[in-house]
């Protein structure tokens, strides 16, 4: 298991390798001056040079690139161009409140989808299942900007129930969570729904009913441990995206998260920041399949004795 | 055992569904605040210096301020930290200032002539990475400072405690005026410097009427009243903060105006299109504010690329730019028209009735340019804003001019790229000087220094020294009558650029907020609200 880790790490700091010096060429290919695009509407040349020099970005590409590798690797993603504060701590700061809304949308969407499936699936071909299916099908296909101002206008201003912008307090993260967590459980609950289905037909589920065990626990006990790995593959989907920044919500429910920092970052060209978001959301990726793939040698021992082999 | 595993499940579900409920709402502990929405903040600082942006400036200028005041509306201009409107010697070059006594930074430190000239040197000083070095950069010294050729400001003497000059290069009438921008803010020498990059950040002192009490980056900014603050009188009364805190947002635009509706906010920038339906909301129709500004915004062409190169050509497009009925079509009259370059209140502006729209006109003076056959051009816009459904209408008229068009609708990055560089044909700009100071447009934006970074492609060194030495003018006579004649040059004879909209500023104002008129610079700067 250890070797098999390493040999991950190693491929996971080639691929973040990788993700650095494709953006950093896409950055320098695209249109768009930093420069010009912060000095706005006047601007003499001895300003344009001198701002150009002090964001270093009047350097040749291959020194501003292996500049940036070097500092990277000490923890250094250099400084803002807009901002004026170490991309670090403007990942970290951001990183908060993409996590809070992140990890809530999961649980909330897990708390939805998973109910959502077993039912769909335990009483499959039912009017119970087909309501399901409906409403999951509803709830992919309806548009998280579309939704979102629909709850703004039910809740925050119809009702005056929720608050629809901030993230001072857990009650400005209702609306958010509530959007993002139908979008993700309409596809889980499908996933689960077919899962279960698949693990209600093995000869085991038979026998544990024909030794009377309650149906409760044939499907909790039995059932969905031997559905479980297509729920952790999907957790760690949904995981890596949630962990990637809600750039919709996130700007229309006024929350300083990494989806809008991102934003900002490109419509600036904020090169040190849109790299800094960069690889971060690689080493999430990276890290979260890692894990997924760990999980699945401690779920099912046939990956294990695989990995072993290998 | 199916119902009780449905049950669960469905149990399971609401409870997923209701978490959140139960959290507790936020506690304004009867405090006044006035609530502010925008994209304010989302540069991460609020650093005047470091900034162009008016997001950053307005602010910044709740904290630091400038040596000089202006107040709204009127654009009457008064002494702020100084005594009085600085004196200039016979030749125009030096200017005297005194400081009012007492004034102090909300750190308790007092302002003296040593922060005055630390702020100047920080301008120049090329590590600091101002940006708005330009608004200033003819006192004397400055150029060699921001080349690194020097440490401090030729042009800046201080003189004692509360006394100082500064000595300007060529003279300039209208700086003094140019000292009231809030970009030139005074910060204190010894908070200033021990902040470092934490400046704007974490750390903000000025004289101001607030001080900076928290700011939650890219999201919030919350300004407390500073109880010191006794330093700006308005007609015999010290204006002071009238509400405990002032709080700026960076919402998006939809989010802005729903929070107005709920109260959450106080003030919110309006969108044209949405104008009209606050308008006709007879709930809301007493909360949209349009104020007349300085803003003007004008069709420029290219005047180096073909076939803007030919004045002909320009002139014929003054009669296919139908501004009148864009105004009441499309602008509701909300947006008057603007017949010249220099709006109204600013020196050099007439009245001028402006050119009907005639396409037959057009054609005959398109043929005699010898483009018989009309013209092709590209007209770029950035977004999908205003500007661009401005062009989709001057797009119809113009064809039927025989002028054919196309839209090169862009990115904001790669706008800045194609126009910074001399590289659009034609656009609609939009200029907004911060004080009536016709220089600002007739410098600002048709000096040949521009011509490039602002697609202008207008150089003409005549007219460049015309308006400098249309700087040195002290005289409100020989200043209308010589602006007036660089006015006329530049929309009548040149055609430089096409007028067309003077830009109001639209807002959302609760009526709950008081005392907006008589408050300084930003007009919301010393409102109330009420009980």
């Amino acid at each position: 298991m250890l070797k098999y880790a390493m040999e991950r790490i190693l491929q996971s700091s080639l691929v973040l390798l990788g993700v650095t010096l494709i953006t950093f060429i896409l950055l320098n290919v695209v249109p768009g001056d930093p420069v010009l695009i912060m000095l706005d509407q006047r601007a003499d040349q001895l300003t344009i040079d001198r701002v150009r020099h002090e964001l270093g970005i009047d350097r040749p590409l291959p020194t501003q690139y292996f500049e940036f590798l070097k500092n990277a690797v000490r923890g250094d993603l250099g400084t803002s161009f807009f901002k004026k504060r170490p991309v670090t701590e403007l990942l970290s700061s951001a990183f908060g409140a993409t996590a809070k809304l992140g990890l809530m949308t999961l649980a909330v969407s897990l708390c939805m989808s998973i109910p959502m499936g077993i039912l769909a699936a335990v009483f499959r071909g039912s009017i119970i299942d087909r309501a399901i299916m409906f409403l999951a099908m509803l709830f992919m296909s309806l548009p998280s900007l579309w939704l979102a101002m629909v709850f703004q206008l039910i809740f925050g201003v119809f009702l005056a129930a929720l608050p629809i912008s901030g993230s001072e307090t857990m009650r400005h993260y209702i609306l958010p969570v509530a959007i993002l967590a139908i979008g993700y459980a309409g596809g889980a609950s499908r996933l689960i729904r077919n899962n279960v289905i698949d693990s209600l037909g093995h000869d085991f589920v038979t026998t544990a009913r024909s030794k009377g065990v309650p149906e409760f626990f044939v499907v909790m006990q039995h059932v969905l441990k031997n559905a479980a790995i297509p729920i952790v593959t999907l957790i760690g989907i949904q995981l890596r995206s949630v962990l990637g920044g809600a750039m919709i919500i996130e700007t229309i429910f006024s929350m300083h998260g990494l989806g809008r920092l991102a934003i900002d970052a490109i419509n600036t060209r904020d090169m040190p920041l849109i790299q800094g978001n960069v690889v971060y959301t690689a080493t999430v990726f990276v890290v979260i399949n890692l894990v997924v793939d760990l999980v699945y040698g401690l779920l099912d021992p046939r990956v294990r004795l695989a990995g072993g082999e290998s | 055992m199916k119902k009780f595993l449905m049950l669960s499940l469905v149990g399971l579900l609401l409870l997923s569904l209701l978490a959140g409920g139960v959290l507790s709402s936020p506690v304004y502990a009867g405090e006044k605040i006035l609530r502010r929405g925008g994209d304010f903040g989302a540069d991460g600082h609020i650093d005047a210096m470091k900034s162009t942006f008016g997001r950053v400036s307005m602010p910044y200028r709740h904290v630091v301020e400038p040596l000089m005041g202006q107040r709204p509306f009127t654009y009457e201009m008064y002494p702020l930290l100084v005594v009085d409107i600085p004196t200039v010697s016979d030749d125009g070059l030096t200017y005297s200032f005194e400081l009012k006594r007492g004034i102090k930074f909300s750190d308790g430190q007092e302002l003296t002539s040593a922060d005055v000239e630390y702020t100047f040197n920080t301008f120049f000083d090329p590590a600091t990475n101002c940006l708005n070095t330009w608004m200033i950069d003819f006192i004397l010294g400055a150029k060699e400072m921001m080349e690194g050729k020097a440490d401090s400001l030729a042009g800046f003497k201080v003189i004692d405690d509360y006394r100082f000059e500064i000595t300007l290069e060529s003279p300039y009438a209208a700086f003094p005026r140019a000292l009231a921008n809030d970009y030139l803010g005074i910060v204190p020498k010894g908070a200033h410097s021990a902040a470092g990059d934490r400046w704007g950040i974490d750390i903000l002192v000025g004289t101001g009427p607030y001080t900076l009490e928290s700011f939650d980056p890219t999201t919030k900014i919350v300004f407390a009243a500073n109880p010191n603050y006794n330093h700006n009188v308005y007609n015999g009364r010290t204006l002071k903060a009238r509400v405990d805190k002032v709080e700026f947002y960076n919402m998006d635009e939809n989010t802005r105006y729903l929070e107005f509706e709920v109260g959450n906010l106080d003030h919110t920038p309006l969108d044209l299109t949405m104008a009209q339906e606050y308008l006709n909301r007879p709930e809301y129709a007493e909360n949209v504010q349009i104020e007349n500004g300085l803003s003007q915004m004008f069709f420029v062409m290219n005047n180096s690329m073909k076939p803007f190169d030919n004045v002909k050509v320009r002139e014929a497009v003054a009669y296919a730019f139908d501004n009148t009925k864009i105004a009441e079509i499309f602008f509701m009259n909300l947006w008057p028209v603007a017949n010249t370059i220099l709006p109204e209140g600013v020196p050099g502006h007439d009245d001028f009735a402006g050119y009907e729209y005639n396409p037959e006109k057009a054609k005959q003076l398109l043929a005699e340019a010898g483009y018989p056959n009309g013209i092709e051009f590209e007209m770029t816009v950035s977004g999908t804003g205003i500007a661009y459904h401005l062009l989709q209408i001057m797009q119809q008229d113009f064809a039927e001019c025989n002028m054919f068009t196309t839209i090169d609708q862009v990115e904001s990055g790669v706008w800045f790229d194609k126009r910074s560089t001399g590289n659009v044909q034609s656009f609609l700009g939009t200029w907004g000087p911060s004080f009536p100071n016709p220089d600002t447009f007739l410098y600002g934006f048709f000096h040949s220094s521009s011509a490039d970074f602002l697609s202008t492609g207008h150089r003409n060194p005549e007219y460049d020294a015309k308006v400098m030495a249309a700087r040195a003018i002290t005289d409100p006579d020989e200043a209308q009558a010589v602006y007036n004649e660089l006015e006329r040059y530049l929309s009548r004879e040149a055609f430089v650029a096409i007028p067309g909209f003077n830009q109001p500023s639209v807002f959302l104002l609760q009526s709950r907020v008081t005392d907006v008129v008589d408050g300084a610079q930003d007009g919301l700067l010393f409102a109330g609200l009420a009980d």
